[in-house]
């Protein structure tokens, strides 16, 4: 079957949406402190915050990769092919870059204090 | 079941993808998945029709997710929905059931009295679990005496496992079936089957159990890759085959299954037992001219008729049908459902336009066949048996966790955006 761009958007949202009020508070919380960040010119940890942010992130995806089949009720023996791994591997590097993007602006704040 | 293909884009809406203006009054028979899509689907694609859609039901079960409440994989209350959360609002929702339809005169009346007349019909009551078939069989016993039926409610789907959850701690004999002819999901027997045996395996009971699966025919799936499959997979899992068994009794107090078989009868007892009756149409269907008069599928359960590929009644060219209902030769599968929406509507929608019907469903149905919890294959067919991957990447012949991955995780969320109408 052919796929559209507006299908897949629309399954997303539906599979999003018993979260989507938690995302929204998240990333609405996530722009509060980026501006509280952005606001203090000269005190700011770029590099610092950003290093940090990605190991955090780093971390989060090693522990995706040990904890995501067991999130689905699966084990790593249930992986059988490339596809399965690419789809894990790919799934971790996801949740790591989230959680780096989520995780920088606090950082930013506290880093920035120093 | 569903499949891949609630994933796929389907056709434009309106025949030419714009809104058509129309004053046709229009009923919708059902409120499952495919009355739903239909009322979404016509409703953003209509201005002035009357659009009615006749259903007493509030409650929306996701069955799809059935086995996987049945086996213990899911709670309860994650196949439950309202099916106000998906009615459009320009659409008039009659709170009652059809008693009769009566296509000659262009009408049908409510089991309340009702007589409702319109100008097109869309028909999708979806079907009858035929309990009564089997002697001595109620869906009271659904929970009792090692009795289990995966199918209709969320209600039976929780009292099997309940049922399961003491099988497997008990051990004995699991007698599996799958009612004969056209039934809905064809593959949650198989799965039933396969995730109870899985059970076994993780809760180290499997030396406790004997499994039997009774295949009222001489195969176990319709499509013949994966029927050969599983024909060498499930005695790799020691699961015993009787071909030609079709149950026919039961004695619940003795747990004892009779089967017709072609030497005569069989009796069987069991610890355990998964029923799955005959299915047919509705009674109001089942009874009216609108049914196949005579063929396989007036023989099998007295579907709607329509013409295989348009969806269109062949007898009563203002009726079109979708869903578990119609007479083709596969597809009872919420995959079908996504694939035959946009076809019945898309030619209604050329009908009232004035111009020729030019959609066409090919029998799309799909079923992520899980063979034990973690683990799937994303089976996708045609009517010619073809497989049709959504996603050729994905082996259809291997089992695999990313096919478990969409089963558990993703396809509820597309099964409810085509509710929608915008798969």
């Amino acid at each position: 079957m052919a796929f559209s761009p507006l299908g897949v958007f629309s399954v997303l949202l539906e599979v999003l949406r018993p979260y989507l009020w938690l995302l929204l508070v998240v990333l609405l919380v996530d722009l509060a402190l980026l501006v509280l960040a952005l606001r203090r010119r000269g005190d700011f940890a770029w590099r610092g915050s950003r290093r940090v942010a990605l190991w955090l992130g780093a971390a989060a995806a090693v522990l995706a990769l040990v904890a995501l089949p067991y999130f689905t009720g699966a084990t790593h023996a249930s992986l059988t092919s490339w596809l399965d791994w690419f789809a894990l591997a790919a799934g971790s590097v996801g949740i790591g870059l989230a959680v780096a993007v989520l995780l920088w602006p606090p950082l930013q704040l506290l880093l920035g204090r120093r | 079941m569903l499949g891949a293909g609630v994933l796929g884009s389907g056709l434009a809406f309106g025949s030419d993808g714009r809104v058509i203006s129309s004053s046709a009054r229009i009923v919708i028979v059902g409120a499952g998945a495919a009355g739903l899509a239909l009322a979404n689907r016509l409703d953003r694609s209509l201005d002035g029709a009357r659009i009615t859609i006749i259903d007493r039901r509030e409650r929306h079960i996701y069955q799809p997710g059935l086995t996987l409440v049945a086996t213990g994989a899911w709670p309860t209350g994650q196949v439950l929905d309202e099916n106000a959360r998906y009615m459009p609002r320009d659409v008039e929702w009659l709170k009652a059931n059809v008693a009769e339809f009566d296509p000659d005169a262009n009408c049908l009346f409510t089991d309340e009295g009702q007589r409702v007349d319109y100008d097109f019909l869309l028909i999708a009551t979806g079907l009858h679990l035929d309990f009564a078939a089997i002697e001595g069989m109620s869906t009271e016993l659904i929970g009792r005496e090692g009795i289990g039926c995966v199918y209709d409610n969320p209600e039976h789907a929780t009292r099997t496992w309940a049922m399961i959850d003491a099988f497997t701690a008990q051990g004995g004999v699991g007698l599996f079936t799958r009612g004969p002819g056209g039934i809905k999901c064809a593959g949650a027997p198989l799965k039933v089957t396969m995730l109870t045996e899985d059970l076994l395996q993780r809760r180290g009971r499997r030396g406790a159990a004997e499994l039997v699966y009774n295949s009222p025919g001489k195969g176990l799936f319709s499509q013949p890759d994966i029927n050969e499959f599983l024909k060498s997979h499930f005695p790799e899992r020691g699961i015993g085959l009787n071909w030609s068994h079709r149950l026919k009794g039961l004695e619940a107090e003795a747990r004892r299954a009779t089967f017709a078989t072609p030497e005569g009868d069989v009796r069987l007892d069991y610890d355990f037992i998964h029923v799955v009756p005959p299915m047919r149409a509705p009674d109001p269907l089942f009874n009216s001219p609108l049914a196949w008069q005579e063929g396989p599928f007036a023989d099998d359960g007295r579907w709607l008729e329509v013409d295989r590929y348009t969806l269109r009644h062949p007898r009563y060219p203002n009726v079109f049908g979708a869903g578990d209902c119609v007479g083709t030769p596969i597809g009872k599968t919420a995959a079908s459902v996504k694939a035959q929406v946009p076809v019945a509507a898309h030619n209604l929608l050329r009908v009232l336009a004035g111009r020729e019907e030019d959609a066409r469903y090919n029998g799309y149905t799909s079923c992520p066949l899980v063979t034990a919890r973690g683990s799937a294959m994303l089976v996708e067919f045609d009517y010619e048996l073809k497989m049709v991957p959504s996603f050729p990447v994905i082996d259809p012949m291997r089992e695999q966790w990313l096919p478990w991955v969409m089963k558990d995780r993703l396809l509820q969320g597309a099964y409810n955006a085509m509710l929608r109408g915008r798969v």
